[in-house]
């Protein structure tokens, strides 16, 4: 096995580690928040528009500690594959491929722009 | 009580996901849709979340295996990702309604294209973009290694394309567009394209479910089970594909398929 196939190999290892931390996250808030909440879905039948930072706030406000921490486990999760794509470029810059880490920060770019359409719209 | 619910459901997705190779958001979105009557959008946010964890956390798997081809991966997700960036966009002007027929359509796609013949041809030579890039390489089979060329590059970006935004708008991983568009049209080797797939469908669905989350679609209260759930699924799942016969899961799946495809269909046209 080469450096490379190694390198990759590590950054997959880090994305299991990362996938195992955000779900005893979630797995911890959502144990926390389970008793105070008894019927999930009644809120969610019909669709509401409510951002996450107002969300944050109406549940630190309430000092609702689960759903903080679930959040703070979703966040991870979504960020790893974002991560992950960083690294690549950071692999590729150090293999001297300037094609393939332009193509690496092509696709970074697109993740932090999609990201931002969630706060626009 | 009716979250704790969830957790086996999206257990029972997670093992037949990982055993039949699709994502958990076939089975999860029409569950939290068809039988808790969840909107749509909150369920194929959720549907995402689980996506990203099983793409994580089967990766390093597929890589050690030598099967996953990450420089394809690389490229094609240009694609997936502006692709997702226009699904979102366009998620936010359809109605419940549409995405229910949407994602009635898809199902009904999705259990014809199970009943395909799989062919697994090879490319002869590589597209100019896959010489330059070096997208060609080799994997095991059989004990000796089998190297392989990439054809029709344009064409697999401009799938990977309209996969990123049916995985936005229906909370799947689009992996059978995946699948079509690589071992089809780019020829690449079957079990590469299943492990590539695997391996973009992570970048793919984080594309719409960070958008998504800072939107407020994403609920801890659903997301968290159904998570939760769908990881420890696939595991069971990959550590049972050995000793389980997949050909009459994937039978009585098709069949089930198609039942849920028409359920979805008529809540559609209900509106």
């Amino acid at each position: 096995m080469n450096n490379s196939n190694i390198m990759e190999l590590k950054i997959s290892k880090f994305l299991r580690v990362g996938v195992v931390i955000s779900g005893i996250f979630i797995a911890i808030g959502w144990g926390m928040s389970f008793k105070a909440n008894s019927d999930p879905f009644a809120n969610l039948q019909t669709y509401s528009s409510f951002n996450l930072i107002d969300s944050l706030q109406m549940h630190a406000i309430l000092q609702n500690w689960g759903k903080l921490i679930a959040y703070l486990g979703l966040a991870i999760l979504i960020s790893l594959p974002v991560i992950r794509v960083f690294l690549c470029v950071l692999l590729f810059i150090k293999q001297k491929e300037k094609t393939m880490a332009l193509i690496g920060a092509i696709v970074l770019i697109g993740l932090i722009l999609s990201f931002r359409l969630g706060i626009r719209t | 009580m009716m979250s704790l619910v969830l957790l086996p459901i999206s257990i029972i997705a997670g093992f037949i996901g990982s055993i039949l190779g699709l994502g958990g958001g076939v089975i999860v979105v029409p569950v939290l849709t068809l039988v808790f009557g969840v909107d749509i959008r909150y369920a194929v946010a959720a549907s995402l979340i689980s996506i990203i964890a099983t793409s994580s956390g089967a990766a390093a798997s597929f890589l050690k295996d030598h099967l996953t081809n990450l420089r394809l991966a690389i490229v094609l997700e240009v694609g997936t990702v502006f692709g997702a960036m226009s699904g979102f966009l366009l998620s936010s002007s359809l109605k419940s309604s549409s995405l229910f027929l949407c994602f009635g359509g898809f199902l009904l796609f999705s259990a014809v294209m199970m009943f395909r013949q799989k062919k697994d041809p090879r490319a002869e030579k590589n597209h100019p973009w896959a010489e330059k890039l070096g997208l060609h390489s080799k994997f095991p089979e059989k004990g000796e290694w089998i190297h392989y060329k990439v054809s029709n590059v344009p064409f697999g970006l401009i799938s990977m394309y309209v996969a990123g935004i049916f995985s936005a708008i229906l909370g799947i991983g689009s992996g059978i567009f995946k699948i079509m568009a690589m071992d089809g049209a780019m020829k690449v080797p079957m079990k590469v394209s299943s492990a590539t797939s695997n391996f973009m469908i992570g970048v793919t669905a984080s594309a719409s479910a960070g958008a998504y989350f800072l939107r407020g679609d994403i609920k801890p209260e659903i997301v968290s089970p159904v998570a939760l759930g769908i990881i420890l699924g696939a595991w069971l799942g990959a550590k049972a594909m050995p000793k389980i016969n997949a050909a009459s899961i994937r039978k009585i799946f098709i069949v089930v398929m198609l039942l849920v495809a028409v359920q979805m269909i008529i809540k559609g046209l209900k509106g």
